[in-house]
């Protein structure tokens, strides 16, 4: 009977410790798609263009929109830029436009390109974030970029839902 | 911080990341340090322009009084230099550190 009782509750208390440590997924939602993170933030902060989630143990995700014209300097189209500055396309005779790729390439550990869902997204990693660049090719003059800190970016972008 | 750091600052932020950033950033010691610790880290540049400013500690945060300086340095040489390379350097730091002004506006970096 003792043997019973107990067994009974070592169930009840890994019951417990499981519901305890279990976290619902955290869905959100930001410039036109959905993401899915198994963690809950612990702090939110966000402005008309960018979202910032802090998790336990120094884990952050940042969210902004990016804009076009804040870069049209280099006379190319928008979708240019965007394949040469993180896609790696080569600019040919645009001295200005290499020099920025290059320089935003220093310090990179690994870069890929996925497809989701129709959207375009270019992986960097560096030592101390990973960032992600989410371009619509229907929706070219604005972009989402995101940073991960101390987090699995690739997984969250994997998890993209295109809202509509 | 006075009117005329507030208005350096402002410059300095507008500069990099737009007016409407330097319109919504907080006019707080914190905002002035991480923003000249962006800069700071990003020396990339720091060869070819005047506008980042030249690392002191990359582990610590700037001091204010010395981040000050640094903003009044960088925001009087914000005239000069409409080169090609130069505006490619700012839009290095611009697309480098977009996310972390977002982190600033936010207050919560």
């Amino acid at each position: 009977m003792s043997r019973i009782k107990n067994y009974i509750i070592f169930v009840f208390l890994s019951f417990l410790f499981i519901a305890c440590t279990t976290q619902a997924d955290t869905k959100i939602s930001f410039g036109g798609y959905h993401f899915n993170t198994q963690k809950t933030p612990t702090l939110v902060g966000s402005t008309h263009e960018s979202l910032v989630l802090h998790f336990k143990e120094n884990e952050k995700l940042i969210f902004v929109h990016e804009n076009y014209t804040s870069y049209d300097e280099y006379n190319v189209s928008a979708t240019q830029f965007i394949e040469i500055v993180f896609g790696g396309a080569i600019a040919e005779n645009n001295q200005q436009l290499t020099f920025l790729k290059e320089q935003l390439a220093l310090n990179e550990i690994k870069r890929s390109k996925l497809e989701i869902k129709g959207i375009t997204v270019y992986l960097i990693d560096y030592a101390h974030k990973k960032y992600a660049i989410l371009f619509n090719s229907k929706q070219t003059q604005r972009w989402v970029a995101v940073e991960a800190q101390n987090m699995d970016l690739k997984k969250i972008i994997l998890s993209l839902m295109k809202v509509g | 911080m006075d009117v005329q750091d507030q208005n350096d600052f402002r410059r300095v932020v507008a500069f990099f990341w737009g007016k409407n950033n330097a319109n919504n950033v907080p006019m707080t010691e914190r905002a002035v340090t991480s923003v000249v610790s962006a800069l700071e880290t990003a020396g990339a540049c720091s060869k070819k322009m005047d506008l980042v400013s030249r690392p002191h500690n990359s582990l610590a945060r700037p001091a204010f009084a010395y981040a000050i300086k640094q903003i009044t340095n960088i925001a009087k040489n914000l005239n000069f230099g409409n080169s090609g390379i130069y505006i490619s350097c700012k839009n290095v730091v611009a697309i480098s550190y977009r996310t972390r002004i977002a982190e600033i506006i936010a207050g919560i970096d």
